[in-house]
């Protein structure tokens, strides 16, 4: 799987982060906050009276944040949810569930990976219905309430405030939740349905395999054509069981009807390695270079450089340090066969075509960090497209002794124990990839190895994909009531779309605030500021010249005080794709608690700034004046 | 304001509302479609008219996917907007290796732009050609190149007036899985894909690419037929695309190794195909439609009224050339007197712009002519030669860009059996050195199809011009040099080194027109010669599969000596390499091929001193003439003077 940002660290690493994060943002904000408004109020009142309004303004906000009442407030989010339901909310659902009884028409089911394209298919569908409901529902209801003055009923209540901002942002969370709740499981019908197949093997279509005695010993052939593919299959005649290739994404593993009876027929399992939820331990990695040092790795000229390249048939390799090779989190029993060991899709890269019919030869080997001694190396031949799984066995080969002075040969000592020999005391284990053919290069990123620890529950996993929708949608509410305790309906609406767009541009508007404000040779926007770029434009001037217009020095500061503006929005705004889990679901990767948990965190915090702004607007806004 | 006035402004407003029911109902009134029976329906108003004519209705474009349609009004005008962001996705997409983001951005971005070229010209492309090529796996590679034709195959539903979709299918279909480097395993695929449209209801043997890409291109070629505008592409290489189709459908299945009647139909089919091409109009730049096949006609036509014109007054022609070569400067009578057979290429050069130096011209004549009637009458003809030669140069052009003679030469000269035959006999040679080591039976193979090549050739001298045959026929000579020089080194001194190699020229024009090929020659002649027959057997390329390792010396010739002689075995490298880039008199290569019997080469170095025995007829006879002054082979007088007068 594709971790850009590295590979999740633990969770209380992340919430340290988290909670650091949120505290430097409310600070900021609140510093912000009070300042503005003791300069809005100094200049109309002069600097005392300012002192003093602000000071009541504080009072007031803790009497109506300590003086709010569970019971209020589940009140008015019955309140909001009521009016949802008026509002035919319930037609997003019919919408979608239209969509997923049409989806057969236009989707392509025997794509490359149809696992990955159905989930991305109703998390996509999902994401924009939600999103939509969100922002509509959020946005429109408190502007549509004060205009048509029913919010009278309401403020002539004992209410406060910031029991209608959190009523209204819990009300429209509750009907939100109840349709993505109906939603995620339409899907998850959806996918598990849609890629659910097997095929059948005609026995008398296969062909004998001979060993080198001379006897048959496997049997080869295809299997039917369903959901638009076929496998080969190779049949092993001794177990009377087989497996099928790779195809579309999957694989079948071959059971016999009749294990003493070949000729009853075979029967194929469900697909395998699609829908999963893979638990991974992940290693550090380190290149070596063609004579054998540390290295960085060769980058081939791809404009991403996500994976770094090592050279075959020469000293270069890969080597991943995990750590947690223990016997607790892989225990003998269940890991009967081995230390499973997962290379998922690294790439190939080809200076010459070599032997076109096969993928390009690697090998792995295992190594103790500390004695350096090294497993046999097996080779493999790479599965670029794929997850290669790969199992050690717990006994293995005995290659080099290397010491700390050197290499040399071991002739006397029998096979390796992967315990014994090759983990060392802290639970440390080095795997060697190499490419083992002539002027070819593997392509690898850190998380592109890992031991595959254990198999986690797919729906729970999905349940975490949805989790992340459900966050983002909390956010959109949270954002929408804020925007409407302050502006009138349409313009909420345009101030949330805003937000959304923005929040899912954080890494563009980070790329282009570091850009202008520490420019350097390899920036990542080019342009200049918000003034640089609009002249650029009517003078038609190209992105990457010099900016040579009367005062341009005088330009680009101003530029500059504008992005740090930019700066301190671009921290207020949520960063959406920050909570969008969706890659672990679509790749099969379990979503590690470090990562829903830290998310869940920005949340409370992004949450409760929304309703202090809100509450803020709301609380200064004459409503039934 | 009183009620006089108010009827005024009600009737003032009528009378607009009527005169602009009139306007909309002219301009914009729509058109309804007739019964099946032909009754009722209307044109429509002027807007309708001018959409039916201009076939800019949807519904004149193709099919009218209802997915798209309602996308196209969701996006509100901004279709352009949300193309440009799906895009930047599938860009980014494909960047980061996510190919199914990618497809799934291309889906999206031909609902909101179906009916724009580019977008599925450059995403198809993108799927069977950029994709494909990140996949390690060729199968992967396969299943994206599909993805890529399927993705054009669409194209055409929502837009049956693009015959560019359609002519990039069959380009698709039969370049990229008939030439890539993966072509024979892509090749094999397809014949296994059923879910390939055009394969259905064919048998897995009979499926072809070549013959489903042809399909493809005559199908754009019907779409144009039927009023279909043809944009971006020339007519001459689009109309090519058909025959070139079935010409390599015919090549491809020879290298298959299906010879006999089929290849013979293959490239019967193949002949008619450019016949049709031949005769089909197509558009010059010079805005004259012509017939590429016209031209041979035209040039007879051409000669005919240079007859009637000699008739008129005969001799002049012959005076005035007679008085033209007496005004040549010496150096020029002296190159003109040299026997065309001994001219160097330098020479053949200057002798043609003598020639056309020479050559009277029409007006000249005509000039001459004192009787009015006479001159009247001459003139006319001069007038329709100058036409008739204009119309021919003007053919020339598009012939040259698609090399029609070559094509033409060798849509004639493969369906004959001498030339299947020869084309055989190399297979089978091939198969016989590289699967089975049977070196005998190769070499006598590789022999007869050289000689079979050899007389083909001269039937057909503008083959031997052009570099694919030599190309093809290059690495065979490479092969067979190799088993002589591994297996037979007497003959390989007989064939190669003591007499010119019958197929020399096309051997030297591979080398000259292949820089790659050239490189490693000369690589292979730079190493240093190896000392002993062992370590030449290592360093020499290409060599043919070792069966000596094994001891398989049964296939050698019994004559063979048992221990050849250093000299015999390591001289030869060197010696080749004079005598190949030195020009040699080929005037005896008009006759037939040597037996190669020692008595008929006068040489030391005969055969005849040699004890290995050969029936090889691979040399050029009369080769006695020292190899510095030999000039290279003057190319056969073409069977098309006409062009080359042109």
């Amino acid at each position: 799987m594709v971790l850009e940002d590295g590979i999740p660290k633990d969770f209380a690493d992340q919430l340290l982060s988290a909670l650091t994060q949120f505290g430097l943002i409310f600070l900021l904000l609140t510093l912000v906050a009070f300042a503005v408004g003791f300069l809005v109020l100094a200049i109309r009142y002069g600097p005392l009276p300012a002192g003093d309004k602000i000071y009541r303004v504080l009072l007031q906000m803790l009497s109506d944040l300590g003086g709010s009442r569970l019971r209020r407030i589940f009140a008015l989010a019955r309140l909001a949810v009521l009016e949802s339901i008026r509002k035919r909310v319930m037609i997003v659902f019919v919408l979608f569930s239209l969509i997923m009884i049409f989806a057969g028409w236009f989707l392509d089911t025997g794509g490359y990976d149809p696992g990955r394209g159905y989930l991305f298919f109703v998390l996509w569908t999902t994401k924009i219905l939600i999103w939509l409901l969100a922002a509509l529902i959020s946005a429109l209801s408190l502007p549509a309430d004060l205009k048509s003055r029913t919010i009278y009923t309401i403020v002539t209540k004992p209410v406060r405030a910031s029991e209608i901002v959190l009523g209204r942002i819990l009300g429209f969370g509750m009907v939100g939740t109840a349709l993505l709740i109906a939603m995620g499981l339409l899907s998850y019908l959806f996918v598990v349905r849609g890629v659910d197949h097997t095929h059948t093997i005609d026995p008398e279509a296969l062909r004998d395999v001979k060993g080198i005695s001379g006897k048959v010993v496997a049997k080869k052939g295809l299997t039917s054509k369903d959901h638009g593919h076929e496998h080969d299959v190779t049949i092993d005649l001794d177990k009377a069981t087989g497996y099928t290739n790779v195809r579309e994404g999957h694989w079948h593993e071959v059971i016999a009807n009749d294990p003493k009876d070949l000729s009853k027929g075979y029967t194929l399992s469900k697909p395998l390695d699609l829908l999963n939820a893979r638990v991974p331990i992940y290693g550090k990695l380190q290149y070596l270079d063609r004579q054998g040092h540390e290295g960085r790795g060769i980058s081939v000229g791809n404009e991403w450089e996500y994976r770094r390249f090592i050279e075959g048939n020469t000293l270069a390799a890969a080597i991943w340090t995990f750590k947690g090779v223990t016997k607790a989190n892989f225990p003998p029993e269940k890991f009967k066969d081995g230390l499973p060991i997962d290379l998922s899709r690294i790439d190939v890269f080809r200076t010459r075509k070599g032997d076109i019919e096969s993928t390009v030869r690697g090998s792995l080997a295992l190594r103790n960090p500390k004695t350096k001694v090294t497993s046999h190396a097996e080779s493999f031949n790479s599965k670029k497209a794929y997850i290669d799984h790969h199992v050690i066995p717990w006994k293995l080969e005995r290659e080099v002794i290397k010491t700390q002075a050197g290499a040399t040969k071991d002739k006397s000592a029998g096979p390796l124990d992967l315990w014994e020999d090759l983990v060392d005391d802290e639970g440390q284990l080095e795997v060697i990839l190499k490419c083992e053919e002539n002027a070819q290069f593997f392509g690898v990123a850190q998380p592109d190895m890992y031991l595959l620890a254990d198999e986690g529950s797919y729906r729970v996993n999905f349940f975490k994909g949805y989790l992340g929708l459900w966050m983002q949608m909390m956010l959109i509410i949270g954002v929408g009531v804020m925007w409407s305790t302050l502006l009138t309906a349409p313009v909420a609406l345009l101030a949330t779309a805003s937000t959304v767009l923005l929040g899912q541009q954080t890494q563009f508007i980070n790329d282009a605030l570091n850009s202008i404000l520490y420019p350097t040779h390899d920036k990542a926007v080019w342009g200049g500021g918000p003034i640089e770029s609009l002249i650029r434009g009517f003078t038609q001037d190209n992105v990457t010249s010099d900016f040579k217009v009367t005062g341009a020095t005088a330009i680009q500061f101003m530029d500059k005080i504008l992005m740090w503006l930019v700066w301190l929005v671009s921290k207020i705004i949520p960063d959406f794709k920050k909570f969008d889990n969706s890659h672990y679901l679509i790749e099969g990767f379990n979503i590690p608690a470090s990562v829903w948990g830290s998310q869940l965190v920005d949340l409370a915090g992004y949450m409760i700034l929304m309703f202090l702004i809100g509450y803020m607007f709301l609380r200064n806004r004459e409503v039934a004046a | 304001m009183n009620q006089r006035n108010i009827l005024i402004r009600k009737l003032t407003y009528v009378g607009g509302m009527i005169v602009m029911l009139v306007c909309i109902t002219l301009v914009a009134q729509p058109s309804v479609h007739s019964d099946p029976d032909g009754k009722g329906g209307s044109k429509g108003g002027m807007l309708a008219v001018k959409r039916e004519e201009m076939k800019l209705g949807q519904t004149s474009l193709g099919e009218i996917d209802p997915a798209s349609e309602t996308l196209k009004l969701v996006t509100l005008g901004l279709r352009g907007v949300a193309a440009t962001f799906l895009w930047d996705e599938a860009i980014e997409a494909k960047k980061k290796q996510n190919w199914e983001a990618a497809s799934a951005a291309a889906q999206q971005i031909i609902k909101i732009e179906p009916n724009f070229y580019a977008v599925w010209d450059f995403q198809a492309h993108n799927l069977s050609y950029n994709i494909s090529v990140e996949f390690d796996d060729y199968r992967d590679r396969y299943w994206w190149v599909r993805k890529g034709i399927d993705f054009l195959i669409l194209g055409t539903r929502y837009n049956d007036n693009e015959p560019r979709l359609t002519n990039t299918i069959g380009w698709y279909v039969c370049n990229k899985i008939g030439k890539s480097d993966e072509h024979v395993q892509f090749r094999k695929l397809f014949k296994k894909d059923d879910d390939f449209p055009r394969n259905r209801g064919i048998a897995p043997e009979d499926r072809d690419n070549w013959l489903a890409g042809f399909e493809y291109y005559k199908e754009a070629q019907n779409q144009v037929d039927r009023g279909a505008i043809l944009r971006g592409k020339g007519e001459s290489l689009f109309n090519s695309d058909p025959p070139m189709a079935r010409i390599n459908y015919a090549m491809a299945i020879e290298k298959d190794g299906v010879f006999g009647k089929k290849a013979q139909a293959a490239w019967e089919s193949a002949k008619h195909e450019w016949e049709l091409f031949g005769n089909r109009r197509i558009a010059t730049s010079y805005g004259l439609h012509v017939s590429l096949g016209q031209k041979e006609e035209l040039m007879r036509e051409v000669k005919r009224l240079e007859a009637e014109i000699d008739k008129l007054v005969p001799g002049i022609r012959d005076e005035l050339r007679e008085k033209k070569k007496s005004d040549l400067s010496k150096d020029e009578r002296t190159v003109l007197a040299i026997d065309v057979d001994k001219l160097d290429p330098e020479q053949k050069s200057q002798i043609a712009d003598i020639n056309r130096l020479i050559e009277p011209k029409n007006d000249e004549i005509v000039a001459t002519i004192q009787d009015q009637a006479v001159r009247d009458k001459a003139v006319a003809l001069a007038g329709r030669a100058v036409q008739a030669a204009n119309i021919a140069l003007v053919i020339d052009s598009p012939r040259g860009i698609i090399n029609w003679d070559y094509w033409k030469a060798r849509c004639d000269s493969e369906p004959l059996p001498e030339t299947l035959e020869a084309r055989e006999a190399l297979y089978n040679a091939d198969r016989a050195l590289q699967s089975k080591a049977n070196f005998p039976e190769a070499k006598k193979l590789y022999e007869r199809g050289f000689e079979q090549w050899d007389q083909v050739l001269k039937k057909f001298p503008r083959i031997r011009e052009d570099s694919p045959t030599a190309d093809d026929l290059a690495e065979q000579i490479d092969r067979y040099r190799a088993l002589l020089q591994n297996e037979y080194p007497k003959d390989y001194q007989r064939v190669f080194i003591d007499n010119r190699f019958v197929l020399q020229d096309v051997l030297e024009l591979a080398n000259n027109t292949n820089p790659d090929r050239a490189r490693a020659k000369a690589a292979s002649q730079d190493k240093p010669e190896p000392k002993n027959k062992a370590d030449r057997k290592s360093t020499e390329k290409p060599t043919p599969p070792t069966a000596k390792t094994d001891g398989s010396s049964s296939e050698k010739p019994a004559e063979q000596p048992a221990d050849k002689t250093p000299d015999a075995s390591t001289s030869k490298p060197k010696e080749d390499k004079p005598k190949v880039d030195k020009p040699r008199d080929d005037k005896l290569t008009d006759g037939k091929l040597t037996d190669g019997k020692p008595g008929e080469k006068s040489s030391s170095k005969s055969p005849a001193t040699s004890p290995g025995k050969s029936d090889s007829k691979l040399v050029t006879p009369g080769t006695d003439a020292p190899p510095e002054k030999q000039p290279t082979k003057q190319p056969e007088k073409s069977s098309d003077p006409p062009a080359d007068k042109a």
